[in-house]
């Protein structure tokens, strides 16, 4: 069988994660696999005979990823390293990336205050600004998110994708504070370590953490397809799947852009400008597509589960016929449906009611809360007779609309109506809905 | 807390110092340091090209013409006075240890 020459891999080092890449790099050279190249999403490793390669890296604090691959600033390391033996192998941001085959090689670093000065500098620049900027956001996301009250709240933790973009946030917020907290601590660690004599800290921390996030975003992002398209609501998911996929089909190719015209040569200005304007380019014709994608994958299902027809009621003013309007969803945590019925003729009576039913204990009791606060309805606990229910709240409008709380075991009834219902009608409501 | 800047030098900033008090490029000045000091002490190709980016910052150092792509420094009057100061230090410490290897002998 022919062996292939190349090979691909994720690498989730971190800027500061120095050693563990180095020595990653010398265990996949004894396998024989040496780095060729440093991608967007994936590190190239080209087949060579297996062997006992150095690898070390630099940086060049004040590089930037969108200047010209060679620099007069590289170009001097670059002579400096050849002279010790090193061959430049790539960059990948600051980080100069070289490798001997020599036995004994000149270390690449040779004072330890200046390899801690020179990464802090470095990691400043490229990981702490964007990763402060990521994390302000997805705060600023989670903490709207969580303001949500009332039965917009209910209505939320009712929809897969709701629940499932939530569960994505969060990760990524734990995800981005873990990485600012560990480099923290490496500073702390290496600086007191160089203090002292030593050598900067070694740390494989962010690696591991990453695999393991990786791994948990890949479960939950099956769990999530795979649950939705079973239950028949695969619409978001698709939609999810085709929004991330235009994302990191726009990230690879901005990738290649960058890399292509620092091949080239071109200046860091005329780089950045390039970029952001294929950005701009490629984010708006993703927005057309997505806004044609919406109409046809973010449609729930059109047939209810159950409705209970304002005819069937004793009390229903009588009428031509009733039309009705129906949206509803499922998620792990709670089913929802919401039914609307209109009098067609003359058009001044409507019945309208929402199902929600928990599936996780405890929740009940917060979504009679947040219903209670909705809307500054004035409710008033009543008995609840002969209703198959633990708690009645009602609440009168100063038009003649009328709404009922009806909460039981493990199901919660909201009515609106604009005649006054019986008690028959509301246990009609409560067991059929 | 680690080392302030230039406050004391190291092994390192002492002798690439003290190697630029002629001109020379950076190959060389790593190739001097290890040759003065027989091999004790070695600047890492890294470490050399920060320290001197750092030096010519600071004006310790002065880049000279650059022949080809290299480029060669030599020490400032600035860059002398720290290295003059580093060898006071260096020489207190020596008379230190001496006065009280003297002290523990007369004892």
């Amino acid at each position: 069988m022919k062996e292939k020459l190349y090979k691909y891999r994720m690498e989730s080092y971190q800027l500061f994660e120095y050693q563990a890449l180095e020595e990653h790099l010398e265990r996949m050279a004894r396998r024989g696999w040496q780095l060729e190249q440093v991608g967007n999403f994936f590190w190239k490793y080209r087949r060579e005979d297996p062997r006992a390669t150095s690898y070390a890296v630099t940086y060049l604090p004040e590089l930037s990823a969108f200047d010209p691959e060679v620099t007069s600033a590289s170009r001097t390391l670059d002579e400096y390293c050849e002279e010790a033996g090193w061959e430049k192998v790539c960059d990948w941001t600051q980080m100069q990336i070289y490798r001997t085959d020599q036995t004994d090689p000149v270390p690449l670093e040779t004072d330890e205050a200046v390899r801690l000065r020179t990464i802090r500098r470095s990691v400043r620049k490229s990981y702490l600004l964007p990763l402060g900027v990521l994390l302000l956001l997805l705060l600023w996301i989670l903490i709207s998110l969580v303001s949500i009250r009332g039965s917009r709240a209910i209505a939320f933790l009712s929809k897969p994708d709701s629940l499932f973009s939530v569960c994505v946030t969060l990760l990524a917020f734990v995800m981005v504070l873990v990485h600012l907290l560990a480099y923290g601590v490496w500073v702390l660690r290496s600086a007191r370590s160089v203090a002292h004599g030593g050598p900067c800290a070694a740390s494989r921390f962010c690696y591991r953490f990453d695999n393991a996030f990786l791994v948990l975003v890949l479960l939950l992002l099956a769990g999530y397809v795979i649950g939705s398209f079973a239950s028949g609501q695969g619409g978001p998911a698709a939609y999810f799947l085709l929004y991330a996929s235009c994302i990191l089909v726009m990230i690879a190719a901005l990738g290649s852009l960058r890399r292509q015209l620092r091949q080239e040569g071109v200046s860091r200005w005329g780089n950045r400008t390039a970029v952001i304007l294929v950005d701009v380019g490629m984010a708006l014709v993703v927005g057309v597509v997505m806004s044609f994608a919406t109409g046809w994958l973010r449609q729930t299902p059109s047939e209810p589960r159950q409705i209970v027809r304002a005819e069937s009621l004793a009390s229903v003013p009588s009428s031509d016929g009733w039309d009705d309007l129906w949206d509803g969803s499922t998620s792990p945590l709670l089913s929802f449906q919401n039914v609307r019925q209109y009098e067609m003729y003359p058009g001044e009576n409507f019945l309208q009611y929402r199902v929600y039913e928990p599936r996780l204990f405890g929740l009940s009791s917060w979504c009679i809360d947040q219903l209670l606060t909705d809307d500054a309805v004035s409710w008033n606990e009543e008995s609840a007779g002969s209703l198959p229910v633990d708690n009645v709240f009602y609440a009168s409008f100063p038009d003649g609309d009328e709404r009922w709380l009806l909460a039981g075991n493990q199901k919660i009834l909201c009515v609106d109506a604009s005649w006054e219902l019986t008690q028959d009608d509301l246990a009609v409501l409560y067991e059929n809905a | 807390m680690p080392r302030e800047k230039f406050q004391t030098l190291t092994e390192q900033m002492f002798y690439i110092l003290l190697s630029l008090r002629e001109e020379r490029c950076g190959a060389d000045v790593m190739e001097e340091v290890s040759a003065v000091t027989g091999g004790r002490v070695t600047v890492g190709p890294g470490t050399l090209y920060h320290l001197l980016d750092q030096f010519l910052h600071d004006g310790m150092i002065e880049e000279m013409a650059a022949v080809g792509r290299k480029r060669s420094y030599r020490l400032t009057e600035k860059g002398q006075r720290l290295l003059e100061e580093e060898y006071g230090r260096l020489c207190a410490r020596v008379e230190d240890y001496r006065r009280w290897m003297r002290k523990e002998g007369e004892q």
